[in-house]
């Protein structure tokens, strides 16, 4: 299992979360809003444009943009 | 920036400081969706005010609720998923619990999303605040089959839980009580020590914490200090930095989270967060079980056709129809009830009153002034209550998830093309729009673009202009005007804003997306309400003196000589005997016009238009047309009724505007015409407009630039369409 990252994933894409990188207000509120190592993500959809994108831990859902989660490092399963 | 209220105020003790308070007082905190503001509303009805803050943008509401006969202040506290202190609202909310120390935070909680839910309480038991928690929704945790035993997290977290429906208000007196009785026992003072970071961790903030230079700072327990400079935070970083041993603190904090970097291979601050999701997830564990799959299932379904490849844009454009229709369609009809309204009010003030000055005063300027404002009630009413639609189901969200792409290309938040679509109607409300979003730079930024939308009062200009200079293209003039031109200018300017003024990072865009709900009505009126209140009652009286004093510059000073020289002249007309009564009627109309014509070069607004005119000389206009844009600042269609005055048409002749179109076609070239309309595109909407702008952007700095900006973008634009066009034709 190799590591990717989150912008990579394709809609339906189910992945754990290894790590989040970025620094500042965005790595802040990622953490904040539950990206953590070990959650368990799933991919629900990307905009008609593809970006931002939808995913969902937690048992909420989040969009968030492409750039944004190109700082999400993880392992699909 | 307002990085820290005064540094020190987190510091001095504080309850025994602040004015003598003889009621207690309860803050309302909680996630965005959580349903806050709804409770709150349950709370106070109709007792409540809004307060700003520290002159931030972010608005506190206070209101007045009654446990029995008992009255109880409450203050809504921004919605925040956290207390970080990394946008303005996370900092607003912080620093009003840590310095006014309200007797109890209640705690308003989504219990169908509990665990991001409880992240924030974490944050408040660690500030040492032991809240109520308002599980709310509480309905659809038993229509989704979920199960918390409340009693047992109550006692795991340490805290009171009440179950509330906000939709019903089931469970507010309850909730309202149990924070009563809380805030009568004693608090603890400082929070427990954090048990749930790695003991490595622990370890060193707990090494931290022992300096004396921070066991010194009474505010805060020591624990929290240091927990938050292992989060880096930059408030309270700011707060140890001002301390004789600052840098060596930070220095020390440096060392440490290297070590600890190195040792667990990951950073402290991931490592505090998750370690609150870490006791969240453990104390959920032993409490909540899910009984069956819910039906959130519905909530998805619905998005897969509203946020569709192909559909959603259909259905996105069908929505913002509708909502543009209904804002100035349906709104034109009780528009045109309160104009009538007006002018009934005015004219039956002229008619007891004598003619005059008073009479001008009171009926072009104060009841002009006020018809103004309210004119835009209706449109105001309807923009708002179809926003809180859209809020309160969810749709917004999704609107700002597919638009958000094109948006951002200027680096804008998907939510600001509302202020584009309401600007073709109104550029007021579009501005007041601006309020939906959550940063303060894309705030900004959207309140600088929103004017140069072409709203609709600009359109009886573009259709004088096109129709007496470009007869046969006069429908694509009007559009092109109407509806490019203006969202072009808005786009460009965006790119360059992004490229200049708002450099660097952009506001994180990662966004709940909260499930489809149905709204109930009382909320969704609440909301508008609270919006538009606003509206009227911070512009009203702004409103009411600028038009009491554009009339003032309009009317004075008076040419005694001229009067009495048309008066002569109107008379001689009078008792000459070779004409028929029409034709003497008419040539006494004529000359009362050309009188007004004269009379205005005289006024103080005549005056700065032959002022200015120079200036607008290399953009092709005379006199008359730079008056006229000078009386634009009052509204856009006073443009035309002024060039009917200036260029002396009288209205009594047949079709007013055929005449006057006439005149354009006699004074203006195509090109000074195609100028003139660009001029009347770019430059500041109205009074109520820049008004509207100064009130919203909080700040003298960025009101200056606003007018500036658009003015001398205006004459830029316009000089060089004149310039190349005069090369051109």
């Amino acid at each position: 299992m190799q590591t990717k990252l989150l912008s990579a994933c394709r809609e339906g894409d189910q992945a754990i979360i290894e790590r989040i990188g970025g620094r500042g207000a965005l790595r802040k509120r990622l953490l904040e809003m539950g990206f953590n190592r070990g959650e368990r993500i799933s991919i629900i959809k990307y905009a008609p444009l593809r970006d931002p994108m939808e995913v969902q831990l937690k048992g909420f859902h989040v969009s968030l943009r492409v750039s944004e989660a190109q700082l999400i490092e993880i392992r699909k399963v | 920036m307002h990085s820290l209220r005064k540094t020190s105020d987190l510091r001095g003790p504080k309850k025994s400081e602040t004015h003598a308070r003889t009621k207690m007082r309860i803050a309302l905190a909680g996630n965005p969706n959580s349903g806050k503001t709804s409770l709150f509303n349950l709370l106070t009805g109709a007792r409540q005010h809004v307060g700003n803050w520290g002159g931030v943008t972010v608005e506190i509401k206070e209101g007045t609720a009654f446990n029995g006969d008992e009255r109880v202040g409450v203050i809504d506290l921004p919605g925040t998923y956290s207390l970080s202190a990394y946008s303005l609202e996370e900092r607003v909310a912080r620093d009003f619990i840590v310095e006014e120390r309200p007797d109890v935070v209640i705690n308003v909680i989504d219990a169908s999303n509990l665990e991001r839910n409880l992240y924030l309480t974490v944050q408040l038991l660690e500030l040492g605040i032991r809240p109520i928690l308002a599980f709310n929704m509480w309905d659809e945790v038993q229509a989704r089959g979920i199960h918390i035993d409340s009693t047992m997290l109550s006692r795991l977290l340490g805290v009171t839980i009440v179950p509330t429906v906000g939709k019903t208000g089931a469970g507010t007196r309850e909730l309202l009580a149990a924070a009563v009785q809380q805030a009568r026992q004693k608090q603890p003072s400082f929070g427990p020590p954090l048990s749930h970071v790695p003991p490595e961790l622990a370890q060193e903030i707990d090494a931290l914490a022992r300096q004396p230079a921070i066991q010194k700072l009474e505010a805060c327990s020591p624990q929290w200090i240091a927990v938050k400079l292992f989060e880096y935070d930059q408030q309270v970083e700011q707060l140890v930095s001002n301390l004789p041993e600052g840098a060596a603190i930070l220095e020390m904090r440096d060392k440490a989270a290297m070590s600890i970097d190195q040792l667990l291979g990951y950073d402290t601050e991931s490592l505090i967060a998750e370690s609150r999701y870490g006791l969240i997830a453990g104390a959920l564990k032993e409490t909540v079980s899910v009984s069956r799959i819910d039906k959130i299932q519905l909530s998805d379904k619905i998005d897969t056709v509203m946020t569709h490849p192909f559909w959603a844009y259909p259905i996105f454009i069908a929505f913002m129809w509708l909502l543009f229709q209904a804002t100035f369609v349906i709104g034109d009809y009780p528009m045109q009830w309160i104009e009538a309204g007006f002018a009934l009010l005015g004219e039956a003030v002229s008619q007891t009153l004598p003619p005059g000055n008073l009479r001008g005063l009171l009926v072009d300027g104060v009841i002009g002034g006020v018809g103004g404002v309210a004119v835009f009630l209706p449109n105001i009413l309807i923009l708002f209550l179809g926003i809180a639609v859209m809020e309160d189901t969810g749709y917004m969200a999704r609107a700002a998830f597919i638009m958000d792409k094109v948006m951002h290309k200027i680096g804008l938040h998907g939510k600001s093309f509302i202020p584009i679509l309401i600007g073709m109607g109104c550029n007021v409300p579009a501005i007041l729009a601006a309020r939906t979003l959550e940063s303060d730079k894309d705030r900004i930024k959207t309140i600088l673009l929103s004017p140069l939308i072409s709203c609709s009062a600009r359109l009886p200009v573009y259709v004088l202009f096109a129709g007496a200079l470009f007869p046969r293209h006069a429908g694509n003039i009007v559009f092109l005007f109407q509806f490019v031109f203006g969202t072009a200018a808005f786009f460009l300017m965006g790119l360059v804003f992004k490229k200049t003024l708002f450099r660097g990072e952009d506001y994180p865009f990662v966004m709940e997306l909260p499930p489809y709900r149905l709204p109930t009505i009382r909320s969704v009126l609440v909301h508008m309400w609270h919006r538009s209140e606003h509206y009227l009652k911070k512009m009203g009286g702004v409103v009411l003196a600028f038009s009491v004093i554009l009339w003032f510059l309009g009317e004075y000073p008076k040419n005694q000589e001229l009067h009495q020289r048309y008066q002569t002249k109107i008379e001689a007309v009078r008792t000459t005997e070779n004409v028929t009564q029409d034709q003497r009627q008419q040539l006494i109309e004529r000359l009362r016009a050309q009188e007004k014509a004269e009379s205005v070069r005289y006024s103080a607004i005549g005056r700065i238009g032959r002022f200015i005119e120079p200036a607008l000389k290399p953009l092709g206009f005379d006199w008359r047309a730079s008056v006229s844009l000078v009386t634009g600042f009052v509204a856009k269609e006073i443009v035309v009724s002024s060039m009917g005055v200036l260029y002396a048409v009288s209205d009594e002749t047949v079709g007013a505007t055929e005449s006057l179109q006439e005149k354009i076609a006699e004074y203006f070239t195509p090109v000074t015409a195609f100028a003139f309309m660009m001029f009347v595109l770019l430059y500041t909407p109205c009074i109520v407009a820049l008004l509207t702008v100064i009130r919203e952007l909080h700040s003298w700095k960025w009101s200056v630039f606003s007018l500036v900006y658009q003015i001398g973008l205006a004459w830029i634009v316009t000089f060089a369409v004149y310039q190349i066009g005069r090369l051109l034709v």
